[in-house]
């Protein structure tokens, strides 16, 4: 295996899929796991990935990985002030974001996070999830909808309906 | 959408990478140690060492005890065969899960629907049902009691019954438990085993289990206790025991039988893909089976689904292939071999994507032949009494 390419790749892609696992889970440790067991997947795989994309397989397995999570997981408890300051500079902020993803169904979240933090396009986005690229368009109207009645304080940040 | 893409960076803009690219590396190295049949530890000698669990066989009543040899075998110099393709006339049609409430039921001695259980003395388990918080015995009568289990195991916690329904065991983080239904809790001594991704297998006559973390991997013996260390490859993802007491034990792409301490049999799983999650029977193994070869055109076969080989042959018995459109069933564990009920049938669970209510299903090979069996909520990790079903 190419271990020097991998690390190359992971280096650079690791704090984007971590922050990406993050906003999915809203639990870091729980990020963290994903991000990992992504990771050695890829790297498993790095001979068939590594002239393609790499980024996107791991980010594939992040998000389905976290299906079957999802189903189980308990409420996961919001963070203290002191976890919240370590994953953003602006606490407010994360406490928001935070509380609206958590109003949205795992799908829903799953496309907010893919379309407008890791910027993919609506075909990119559909391929991760395994859905037509009408899923993702009425997902996400549906998402942003909840958000716009459902999170009002997330609108203040933003500066207007989403 | 910029602003809402600028506060998502913003609320995670403190989060750095903690170096997962070195532990990735790591864990990918085990796992390509298991494999090739290495132990990590050991594989400087270049041994490839094969895990020994013995079990006491029962013949015409009387017990015949094999003694342990744990020690690493020769290395098995015999090639690795590959599993044929899947012939095509074995391919049945595709099945929806999703559909499973209008299969015919068949009554194997397990409530139907366990959440009408009522509250009572449960003399006969045959299930036990866990969600992390609650532990609940269920008997084949409709009854079901609470489970007390040890303190501080956690969420993760497994809980399992023996094949015969008459003993437990629980391994979480306070460590490795086991008791008789109708004894106390004992701690299972001597062992590290604990609840790092822990995993329980039942030798078929009870007389013990094996007990495994992310680590390390213990055969203990019941009702004395005594622990063996097993030097189980670290990389095989999930092992079973057959009813004569072999292991079988999936690792990425290759499927690895030992008998009584020496590898008996090794098969590339080739054109198969992804086997995981075996469950042994006589002469016969189910899998889950993940399409993993995504790179070429998609053919028949090329889904994910249950699959039935044969043992000696690794000729596909049946192929049951499942909606893979989103990569949940197998992927997400979701669809999981549970036991052989006899040459031609085997029991499996589900969660059929979207439903709050998983499934054990019985499956005939050759005819194709599905039968629902119970449900109970998802929230529910369910342990079968798998030597009681249809008994």
């Amino acid at each position: 295996m190419d271990e020097q390419g991998f690390t190359a790749w992971a280096v650079g892609a690791e704090r984007r899929l971590l922050r990406s696992a993050y906003l999915l889970t809203g639990d870091l440790h729980r990020a963290e796991d994903l991000v990992q067991e992504a990771l050695v997947k890829v790297a498993l795989r790095w001979a068939r990935l590594h002239d393609g994309n790499p980024t996107a397989y791991a980010r594939t397995i992040i998000v389905r990985d976290n299906i079957s999570w999802w189903r189980r997981r308990r409420d996961v408890p919001m963070p203290t002030p002191r976890e919240l300051a370590a994953v953003s500079s602006d606490a407010e902020a994360a406490l928001v974001v935070r509380r609206s993803l958590d109003r949205l169904t795992p799908k829903q979240r799953a496309v907010v996070v893919l379309r407008h933090f890791d910027d993919l396009s609506e075909h990119d986005t559909a391929a991760v999830l395994g859905v037509s690229v009408g899923t993702v368009k009425s997902q996400n109207a549906a998402a942003l909808a909840r958000l716009r009645h459902g999170a009002p304080e997330l609108l203040d940040l933003i500066g207007g309906p989403p | 959408m910029t602003e809402l893409h600028d506060l998502l960076h913003r609320a995670t803009d403190r989060i750095d990478g903690p170096d997962l690219a070195a532990r990735a590396l790591t864990g990918a190295r085990r796992r390509r140690a298991r494999n090739r049949g290495v132990v990590a530890a050991v594989a400087a000698a270049a041994a490839v060492v094969a895990v020994v669990v013995s079990v006491e066989l029962t013949t015409g009543g009387a017990r015949v005890d094999q003694p342990p040899v744990l020690s690493p075998s020769p290395s098995p110099t015999q090639g690795v065969a590959t599993a044929p393709a899947i012939d095509p006339s074995r391919i049945q049609p595709v099945w929806d899960p999703r559909t499973v409430e209008g299969l015919p039921v068949t009554d194997l001695g397990v409530p139907r629907v366990m959440e009408s259980l009522v509250p009572g003395v449960v003399t006969r388990p045959v299930a036990v049902l866990d969600d992390g918080e609650r532990a609940r015995l269920v008997g084949g009568d409709e009854v079901m009691a609470e489970l007390p289990l040890p303190d501080g195991l956690g969420d993760r916690r497994i809980v399992s019954l023996s094949p015969d329904g008459t003993q437990l065991a629980a391994v979480g983080i306070s460590g490795f438990f086991w008791r008789t239904l109708d004894g106390d809790w004992e701690q299972v001594r001597h062992t590290r085993v604990s609840g790092e991704a822990p995993q329980v297998t039942w030798l078929p006559d009870g007389s013990g289990l094996i007990g495994r973390d992310w680590n390390s991997a213990v055969r203990v013996d019941l009702p004395s206790g005594d622990v063996e260390e097993l030097p189980f490859p670290l990389d095989v993802g999930q092992f079973a025991v057959g009813p004569e007491g072999a292991v079988v034990a999936t690792v990425p792409r290759q499927v690895i039988e030992w008998h009584e301490g020496r590898e008996g049999a090794r098969w590339a799983t080739g054109p198969l893909d992804g086997l995981v999650l075996p469950a042994v029977g006589t002469n016969e193994i189910a899998f889950a089976r993940a399409n993993v070869l995504f790179d070429d055109e998609r053919g028949v076969a090329d889904r994910d689904g249950l699959i039935a080989v044969d043992r000696e042959t690794f000729e596909t018995r049946g192929y049951l292939p499942v909606p893979d459109d989103h990569d949940y069933y197998v992927h997400a564990e979701e669809l999981r071999p549970v036991a052989w009920l006899d040459d031609d049938t085997v029991a499996f669970t589900v969660l059929p994507e979207g439903s709050p209510k998983e499934y054990l299903v019985t499956w005939n090979v050759e005819t194709g032949a599905l039968s629902r069996i119970s449900c109970w909520e998802k929230s529910f990790s369910a342990v079968f009494a798998t030597g009681l079903l249809g008994s």
